[in-house]
């Protein structure tokens, strides 16, 4: 059983971490997502709440339903979590490094320059 | 299958449930949390059929719960203070409740006590509280009733049982999906396993909700007095703290704030942290006014 943790609501955990098993490649377009009850078990959750995360990924287009098999990873899934990810939490990041910077009183160019500097180096993006 | 219509209950001068009134219509497993004395037991034993209501109406399976086989049989009640025959054996306490519920599964039974390496031959009089109430929890669910109350399920148990007890309950609530209200104090360690809560305060239903939305019914605002202090002024606060100069929290309804509608510049400074179940439930049900810090203050 995985131990889940936070004030966020668990679907919401849930539907995270099934996000980031498609951000990670482990489930791939046009396979099987876990179900309901798999997720139940893995999280020893509540089946409801797990069905709850999954219906929160077919509003997004990210999962749908086959009538009868159950739901599979959609063929924009990966897509559509970069492009949520990349509104909300890099947005998000960003808000709290420029806070940051301020209290440092390290200067917009400064910041900027500290950023380059860590994409040549990391070179190595998702 | 349970409809109460603002139930009330007196004992002597003390107003145990005082207009609590909810339905349940399908298979769930749902917590009931409230603080002590807020009329959780009584609620049970009134749906268990123990107990006549002094007003308002409790409906088990379409039927007056009070001394009725019929509730009765399809009703399970879990509680500490179940007493039994003095010298009755596990094994004759599992066969008595095989005869009495008719989905009784003795294999279940069976294989659970042999899990938690409780011996059939034991009195249960002779069992440590832990024990006791591992046992209890075993006959009970094994018991497949329809309606399955469990009163503080893990009182005594020590952690590691404990855990095992939550998985064992949801394990047979996915097998045999059917109506279980846990009562609590472990709410922080059981809530995983739930899709509702009900939360009962003064003797009444104070909220009713599948399990997310009482986790999102307050939120945390964090900020500067200066941009607090307009909020604080237009909505009820469940909690205010400072946490030093120039930086104050304060616990609102969540569907409130979002009523204010602020804007971007006025949103912008705050920042919003959800609470945990635990905290919420604390921040809701507690008295109002006062306050520790208060008394040791004076």
């Amino acid at each position: 059983m995985k131990q889940l943790e936070g004030t966020e609501p668990i679907y919401l955990q849930i539907a995270d971490w099934l996000e980031n098993e498609i951000l990670s490649g482990h489930v791939r377009s046009e396979e099987k997502i876990y179900s309901q009850y798999k997720l139940s078990e893995i999280f020893g959750i509540n089946p409801a709440t797990a069905l709850k995360g999954l219906n929160l990924l077919v509003e997004k287009g990210i999962v749908y339903k086959k009538r009868g098999l159950g739901m599979f990873v959609s063929a924009d899934a990966l897509t559509i979590v970069k492009e949520e990810r990349r509104g909300q939490v890099m947005k998000e990041q960003i808000r709290n490094l420029v806070e940051e910077a301020k209290r440092l009183e390290i200067s917009q160019a400064e910041l900027i320059k500290a950023i380059e500097n860590e994409m040549k180096k990391g070179g190595k993006t998702l | 299958m349970i409809q109460c219509e603002e139930l009330t209950k007196d004992f002597g001068g003390t107003r145990a449930l005082n207009g609590c009134s909810f339905q349940i219509e399908a298979p769930t497993l749902t917590g009931v949390i409230g603080v002590n004395g807020a009329g959780k037991t009584t609620l049970f034993k009134i749906l268990a059929g123990f107990l006549r209501p002094s007003s308002g109406e409790a409906r088990v399976l379409g039927e007056p719960a009070f001394q009725n086989i019929n509730v009765a049989q399809n009703v399970v009640l879990n509680e500490g203070r179940m007493t039994f025959h003095a010298n009755a054996t596990l094994q004759e306490l599992v066969h008595s409740y095989g005869r009495f519920y008719l989905n009784f599964d003795e294999k279940l039974a069976r294989g659970l006590l042999e899990y938690f390496q409780l011996d059939e031959k034991r009195q249960y009089s002779k069992l440590s509280k832990g024990m006791a109430s591992t046992f209890r929890l075993i006959i009970t669910l094994a018991a497949r009733a329809p309606i399955t109350l469990l009163d503080e399920p893990a009182n005594g148990m020590d952690p590691t049982v404990r855990k095992d007890l939550y998985e064992v309950i949801l394990k047979d609530y996915i097998k045999v999906p059917r109506i279980i209200l846990i009562a609590s104090h472990y709410l922080g360690e059981m809530e995983q396993i739930l899709e509702n809560m009900l939360l009962i305060h003064g003797g009444k239903v104070m909220l009713h909700s599948a399990l997310e939305e009482f986790q999102t019914f307050l939120v945390a605002l964090k900020g500067s007095p200066q941009a607090i202090k307009p909020i604080e002024e237009k909505l009820q606060v469940y909690e205010g703290k400072d946490f030093g100069p120039g930086i104050r929290q304060i616990v609102v309804k969540r569907e409130a704030f979002q009523q204010l509608q602020l804007k971007e510049e006025e949103a912008g400074v705050l920042k919003t942290t959800g609470i945990s179940l635990e905290d919420s439930f604390i921040y809701l049900t507690q008295r109002k006014g006062g306050g520790i810090d208060e008394l040791y203050h004076s």
